[in-house]
């Protein structure tokens, strides 16, 4: 067996040749003179300048040559040349606006271009394979990632980055943005609470009927199958037929489009892995640990919240995260039958082809699908017996 | 079996992380022995196995196998000689007991109809009938039957050495039993080399032609199972022997046969077969309260006279 | 043949399924009498730009297209990164497999015509790139969940590596990869659809077209299509499943 630590580190050393080659062939970033004309591109040493640029390079060629010869010290020296990296970035776009777009052009708008999204990807990537090298880890790894968003709002609110186009498309519509926002979360969150509460009423209706299982599992199964579109699209005119129909429905503000077939559609995706990761935690609580419990004499209930419900938690909070990731990413399909969130300036961004719109939509979504994530992995973390 | 070594170990070191898992050994097993190799665990001893077939590449010192170093030999070729079975069986859980036996006369391109009778032999050699067992998967087996493949696969290839890991380690003590008198017997018509590494002494004293006790990487004695009851090197050897067992352990390698005096007058009432341990039949004595035993061959006559004196004097020789 | 007969019958559901869709694509125009009720008035109420055969057509070659190569990716990667010398890439691979599958499906797409335009072209990247997720990580999974017992004892044997991987780990593993192949492929036919608003002409192509122009009829023969299509690969993938499972006897 090869000593790791008296090896180079490979992946590194991969990862800075890749971010260093796109850096100098791709462009950095691009500059509109309005929202319509064509953008001209900027490499890496036209955007930032020689100084910035031949600094940048410089971090990027000491990591690799700290990761021929990797040691512990080198790998914390490492962990601070990514976390600079990562800081300097929404500065680096900060100069290339300062330096490229003039005060008064309230009309221009600076975009970002391959060299610049390739060294945000590539500084993630060594952040996440420098951090499992450090054992025990580093808890200061986050002090880059963190220090990346705080830098970013900072420059944000004090009007640096205004003539990014992401803000300027954001400027344009900030009323509806937060009104996207807020429709998305509703969404979802509403899927999420319909699910838990039919889920986990289905999860206990399976256990005192489990000749249930079989069907109940094969519906949701089927309901996984059906691609969103389609269960978007099957869910329409059933709707409208009912809502033209009963006026207590109308009044409620169902129709076959918007929230109305979003949501039942949501919670049709939502319940197998509610349903499935409730029935596994139920039954996995180990059938002694109950024994003990009732022998102890505790009541039924007193075993379900103060045994069961406990040592379930953390399954159930895994289905929670599948399940709220699934429906952010759906709710934005949803705004093609007209529910309201993220995935409407996708679709308008998509029509008008206008990208930074499609941005506007997109990176939204994919930041709500990765706080979801964090969210409930650190829940179940939390409540995970022994360690919280 | 002739004596020339099968197995040579020159000085051989094995470094991981710079501490020595096998510090400097040097080790000749003869064509046809059982050597055992005993110690606790993280003492080397399977650390040493697997520097026979190349699992581990030596630091240093050389290995030869029947005068080859392998150094110079290609390690699937030098593995494909070797029969190798393992603690946990190492079964492959998706083919039949027949294909997983064929695996090695299958590497060597043996013809079909030759790896067919292989099977055939070596399922009835381990009492498993091929009718029964050929078509079943490793998980409709028991433990039990799971090893004994495990050992058919391993002698398939017909190598000359055959390398075992603790392969009884994980069964019930009635099944270990039968198993290690199992080998024994297949041992008596084949003639092996046989390396095999164990924690149990009482399984080396048992199975073993010498027996290898090594500790912190290093071989602390050498010898044949009676020589380290009578002489142990030192009181790791002791304590590995167990002090208060020692006597008994002696006595259970040692059959009737060789204490047992010429009958004299009428035979005792209570009876000890003549190829039974002087283990066994001093536990007949305690149990019967008696001082002497009637030995008996195996068509049931009386043969000889085993009085307690003989037992215990011949003991202490 | 009775034997013929019971040998056809676990294909029974697969065989419906795609039977259904079939006749679903060559028939539709015979239910235009009912797709009238939906959407009454004197427009057209079967969707006419295109034929359902030919968009199914379309929509399975991008399908198959983008499966076969993230399918052929995700496997070799799996593989690569489970080898001695690929193995530094492990962690790594197997913390962007699971990151990767945080990424709604839907703004992958989107991020792929800011990058490479409109189109199918755009629209198979995305899906490769998303469908290589699912079949990484359970190629890793698989690989990995291989008992050490038995690789220790392949290799003491004296097989050689490629045999090792080839007769005991892929076999091993074979379960766990199809089932990430299986989740591949069913959200690639789902995503592949949502390529209509990109450019790609695939049996979505009726859904956005009836909700551009308030034609519920569109919409209908469209989602209809697309959720046949879905069921009937699944329950071809579920039946394939079955069989790897009895073949390895568990």
């Amino acid at each position: 067996m090869r000593l790791l630590s008296s090896a180079s580190n490979r992946v590194v050393l991969t990862l800075v040749t890749l971010a260093i080659g796109s850096l100098l062939l791709g462009d950095f970033a691009s500059v509109q003179a309005n929202r319509i004309v064509p953008g001209s591109g900027f490499g890496l040493f036209a955007a930032l300048g020689s100084a910035w640029a031949v600094a940048l390079l410089a971090a990027l060629v000491t990591l690799a040559a700290l990761a021929l010869h990797p040691s512990p010290a080198g790998y914390r020296g490492m962990l601070l040349l990514i976390s600079l990296l990562l800081l300097q970035w929404p500065a680096s776009l900060a100069w290339f606006i300062h330096t490229q777009i003039p005060a008064d052009q309230a009309q221009a708008r600076a975009g970002l271009a391959t060299g610049c999204w390739s060294l945000l990807f590539f500084a993630l990537l060594l952040l996440i394979e420098v951090r499992q090298r450090l054992a025990p880890a580093a808890g200061w790894w986050r002090l880059g990632p963190l220090g990346l968003l705080l830098v970013t709002g900072l420059l944000i609110y004090s009007g640096y980055l205004e003539p990014l186009a992401l803000l300027r498309e954001y400027s344009s519509r900030s009323a509806q943005f937060w009104q996207a926002l807020r429709g998305h979360l509703g969404l979802v969150g509403g899927a999420l609470g319909f699910s838990l509460l039919f889920g986990v009423a289905l999860a206990l209706l399976i256990r005192r009927q489990p000749q249930l299982q079989r069907s109940v599992f094969g519906v949701l199964n089927f309901f996984q199958t059906i691609p969103s579109l389609a269960l978007f699209g099957l869910l329409i005119a059933p709707l409208s037929y009912l809502a033209a129909h009963s006026p207590l429905l109308q009044q409620l503000g169902i129709r076959g489009i918007g929230w109305a077939p979003a949501l039942l559609a949501l919670v049709a995706y939502s319940l197998l892995p509610i349903v499935r990761n409730t029935s596994v935690a139920l039954q996995a609580v180990a059938a002694e640990v109950i024994e003990s419990a009732r022998g102890m004499g505790m009541s039924p209930w007193q075993v379900f919240s103060q045994v069961r419900l406990p040592l379930a938690l953390p399954v159930i909070l895994e289905g929670m995260r599948i399940t709220s990731i699934q429906a952010i990413g759906l709710t934005a399909v949803a705004a093609l039958i007209g529910a309201e969130g993220f995935g409407s300036f996708i679709f308008q961004g998509l029509g008008q082809g206008a990208m930074d719109l499609v941005l506007l939509g997109a990176l939204p979504t994919i930041v709500l699908a990765l706080l979801a994530d964090a969210l409930f992995s650190a829940l179940a973390r939390y409540f995970q017996p022994g360690v919280g | 079996m002739s004596a020339r070594p099968m197995i040579e170990l020159d000085n051989v070191s094995r470094l991981f992380e710079g501490v020595a898992a096998v510090d400097g050994i040097s080790l000749r097993i003869d064509s046809g022995e059982i050597c055992v190799i005993v110690g606790t665990s993280g003492c080397g001893k399977s650390t040493t196995l697997r520097l026979l077939n190349k699992l581990i590449d030596c630091s240093s010192g050389d290995i030869r196998i029947d005068g080859q170093a392998i150094a110079q030999l290609d390690a699937q070729r030098l593995r494909r000689r070797m029969g190798y079975a393992i603690q946990n069986t190492g079964l492959f859980p998706h083919w039949t007991v027949a294909r997983n036996i064929s695996v090695v006369p299958r590497l060597l391109n043996w013809p079909t109809e030759r790896i067919e009778a292989r099977v055939h032999e070596l399922l009835e050699l381990l009492g498993l009938p091929h009718a029964d067992f050929a078509h079943k998967f490793p998980s409709q087996l028991s433990g039990g039957q799971a090893q004994r493949v495990g050992v058919a696969r391993a002698l398939a290839g017909d190598p000359d050495i055959l390398l075992m890991d603790e392969p009884f380690g994980a069964l019930d003590p009635i099944t270990r039993d039968s198993l290690q008198n199992e080998l024994l017997r297949i041992q008596s018509r084949i003639h092996k080399t046989i390396v095999f590494v164990t924690h149990d002494i009482d399984e080396a004293l048992k199975l073993a032609t010498r027996i290898v006790v090594m500790d912190q990487g290093r071989i602390v004695q050498h010898d044949t199972p009676v020589n380290l009851l009578n002489h142990p090197a030192n009181a790791f050897v002791e304590s590995l022997l167990g002090q208060g067992e020692r006597g008994l352990k002696r006595a259970s390698l040692q059959r009737v046969a060789e204490r047992m005096l010429p009958l004299q007058g009428t035979p005792p009432a209570f009876s000890v077969a003549a190829q039974d341990s002087l283990r066994q039949a001093l536990s007949l004595m305690l149990w019967h309260r008696v001082g002497e035993l009637c030995v008996r061959d195996n068509e049931g006559r009386a043969v000889g006279l085993l009085p307690i004196s003989a037992l215990l004097h011949g003991a202490t020789a | 043949m009775t034997a013929g007969l019971s040998g056809l019958r676990p294909w029974l559901a697969p065989l419906a399924w795609s039977l259904l869709l079939l006749a679903a694509v060559l028939g539709m125009a015979e239910l235009e009498a009912l797709f009238r009720q939906i959407q009454p008035g004197t427009g057209a109420v079967i969707y006419q730009r295109d034929s359902f055969a030919q968009l199914l057509l379309n929509h399975l070659l991008i399908v198959g297209v983008a499966a076969l190569v993230s399918v052929s990716l995700g496997v070799a990667a799996g593989i690569l990164a489970t080898r001695a010398w690929g193995r530094d890439f492990l962690p790594l691979v197997s913390q962007v497999a699971s990151i990767g599958q945080t990424f709604p499906p839907v703004a992958v797409l989107a991020l792929a015509v800011p990058l490479l335009g409109f189109g199918s072209l755009p629209t198979i990247v995305a899906l490769v790139l998303y469908g290589l997720l699912p079949v990484l990580r359970n190629t890793l999974a698989g690989l990995q969940g291989v008992p050490p017992a038995v690789l220790e004892a392949a290799q003491g044997m004296g097989m050689a590596p490629r045999q090792v991987l080839f007769e005991v780990e892929l076999p091993l593993a074979a379960a766990v990869i199809f089932a990430g192949i299986r989740t591949t492929v069913t959200v690639t036919i789902a995503t592949a659809a949502i390529g209509s608003t990109i450019g790609a002409s695939t049996l979505g192509d009726p859904v956005i077209a009836g909700l551009v122009n308030g034609n519920t009829a569109y919409v209908l023969q469209g989602a209809l299509l697309i959720g046949l299509l879905a069921v009937s690969v699944d329950s071809g993938f579920e039946r394939l499943q079955q069989l790897i499972a009895e073949r390895q006897g568990l």
